[in-house]
């Protein structure tokens, strides 16, 4: 990591939000029924995949704690836990907002944007855990067990959309035959995608160097206890 | 040129860099306060290590010196 280092990633995240925005709004052509507002896509999907993906990593990183008792791994389930939330709230944004233009209603209680609310509301309880449990060791262990229980519905959420019909959009990428669409939306879905996720790693960084810092703060503050009373 | 833009897909657009941006303000600033509390702590441990003047050689002969 060291070989990258922050100010590289930053600019390189930067660049790459701009080629995303070309793309978005200069090279994706423009859906025929929904009109400009379906720009929304390339921005509410990114979120919706990276929050996901940011609890996949709670998920490993909890079992790798539960198992192995690793500080980092703890560390890395926290800090993702904060980045992951950011991204779950920005899908709870922009879906209403392109529901209401589309479906003509912000908000309905189907299965997919059901089992999204819930993902927002694990982050809530596994930073809210972190937050009030004075002992470390306990709250580590408890926000363990919400990032392995709470898996369950990033499973279940993604697979909502292929088990149930919803008045969420059926999937349009790995969503079996008569699914898909135009391939400049798809590159530019995915370039987008990566910008996000370039995103998603250097707040990660971010978090990470601020949980060490940390770290280091209650460790000269207990040399400092230890030095007054020696003397 | 701003009243052709879709209000919903701008909207989703300002929100969503302003969450980020936020969070990123939020990040640094969390930084830099751990940053300035490290300094600090680093100072009043060097402090801390230092040996007290009455417990060096100098001191310590001082009394017998005089005695």
């Amino acid at each position: 990591m060291k070989k990258f280092p922050p100010g590289v990633h930053l600019v390189l995240t930067l660049a790459w939000f701009l080629v995303a925005l070309h793309m978005i709004f200069l090279y994706a052509p423009e859906e025929k029924t929904m009109g400009e507002v379906q720009r929304i896509f390339y921005i509410h999907v990114p979120s919706a995949w990276t929050a996901l993906t940011g609890f996949i990593i709670i998920f490993f990183a909890s079992v790798v704690y539960l198992w192995k008792r690793s500080r980092f791994a703890d560390e890395l389930a926290h800090a993702t836990s904060e980045v992951g939330f950011v991204f779950c709230t920005g899908v709870l944004i922009t879906g209403p907002l392109w529901a209401k233009p589309v479906w003509g209603i912000w908000w309905t209680w189907d299965a997919r944007l059901t089992l999204t609310f819930l993902l927002w509301l694990l982050y809530v309880a596994y930073l809210m855990l972190r937050g009030y449990l004075i002992n470390p060791g306990r709250a580590a262990n408890l926000c363990a067990v919400v990032g392995v229980i709470g898996f369950v519905d990033v499973i279940i959420d993604y697979m909502a959309i292929r088990w149930w019909k919803t008045q969420h959009p059926q999937p349009v990428i790995l969503g079996g035959p008569g699914s898909g669409i135009d391939p400049r939306m798809l590159a530019t879905l995915l370039v987008t995608w990566g910008a996000f996720l370039c995103l998603f790693l250097y707040l990660l960084r971010q978090r990470l160097a601020l949980a060490q810092a940390r770290r280091e703060v209650s460790e000269m503050r207990r040399t400092l206890a230890l030095a007054s009373m020696e003397n | 040129m701003l009243n052709q833009v879709n209000p919903y897909l701008a909207l989703a657009y300002s929100f969503l860099w302003l969450l980020f941006m936020i969070y990123a303000w939020s990040l640094s600033r969390r930084q830099a306060k751990l940053r300035k509390e490290i300094e600090e702590l680093k100072a009043k441990v060097m402090s801390a290590s230092k040996p007290s003047p009455d417990l060096t050689g100098s001191g310590a002969q001082g009394p017998s010196s005089q005695a």
